[in-house]
């Protein structure tokens, strides 16, 4: 999590200046395209809504040239059928400001006893921890049951860890399902 | 005693599936509202 697509040197959540909330993901292209991760975005976000605010906005940020044709390219098939114009905007981007440590994997942060797994983690390490990653889907409700599951098996927890993930997960999917 | 020219290999201190993440990567960077 983190900030972009501003002027202002040092944002934070406070003093946000003119950037954007935003999120990186790193992807391995041999498993996962850009062009598919473009797909997932454009389910949910709306090219032709108006951006709320600069702070609150819904964005692409390319980071080169192949990034930005395939941003523009998706979203021309995003259009396709929609009235009105493409508002949503495919900026380059600049400087990623990376957000406080209370943003990263913020639901996963509640729970003591599934941080315990990263006792070993730097904060940087916890942030661009895979296992960190889907315990925060798991225990944010993002995850449906058979994936819930699935996942909660790959990850490799002890088994009292294992149990709470689950229980937590389907509480949270239930709950946002609401 | 070790042998000579025994090196010791670190512990992770990662979980398995961190451990062997890949190691060439991209990036992406959204925002959502």
């Amino acid at each position: 999590m983190g900030y972009t697509g501003g002027s202002q040197p040092d944002p934070t959540y406070e003093q946000l200046g003119d950037h954007t909330e935003s999120f990186q993901l790193d992807y391995d292209p041999a498993r996962i395209s850009y062009e598919t991760l473009l797909e997932w975005f454009w389910k949910e976000a709306d090219p032709t809504e108006r951006p709320y605010s600069r702070q609150y906005m819904a964005a692409v940020f390319y980071a080169d040239e192949t990034q930005k044709r395939w941003a523009l390219a998706t979203a021309k098939q995003a259009m396709a059928g929609r009235r009105g114009p493409m508002l949503l905007p495919i900026l380059p981007l600049g400087t990623f400001h990376r957000a406080e440590d209370y943003h990263q994997k913020y639901y996963l942060r509640r729970y003591t006893d599934l941080m315990r797994e990263f006792s070993g983690y730097n904060e940087r390490e916890f942030e661009d921890s895979t296992v960190a990653m889907w315990l925060n889907a798991c225990v944010g409700g993002y995850l449906k049951r058979e994936e819930l599951e699935a996942e909660v098996e790959r990850l490799g927890l002890p088994e009292a860890e294992r149990q709470h993930v689950l229980k937590l997960g389907k509480a949270a999917l239930a709950h946002r399902r609401r | 005693m070790k042998p000579a020219g025994h090196v010791e290999t670190p512990t992770s201190r990662l979980l398995p599936v961190d451990a062997m993440a890949p190691t060439r990567v991209e990036t992406a960077t959204f925002s959502l509202g």
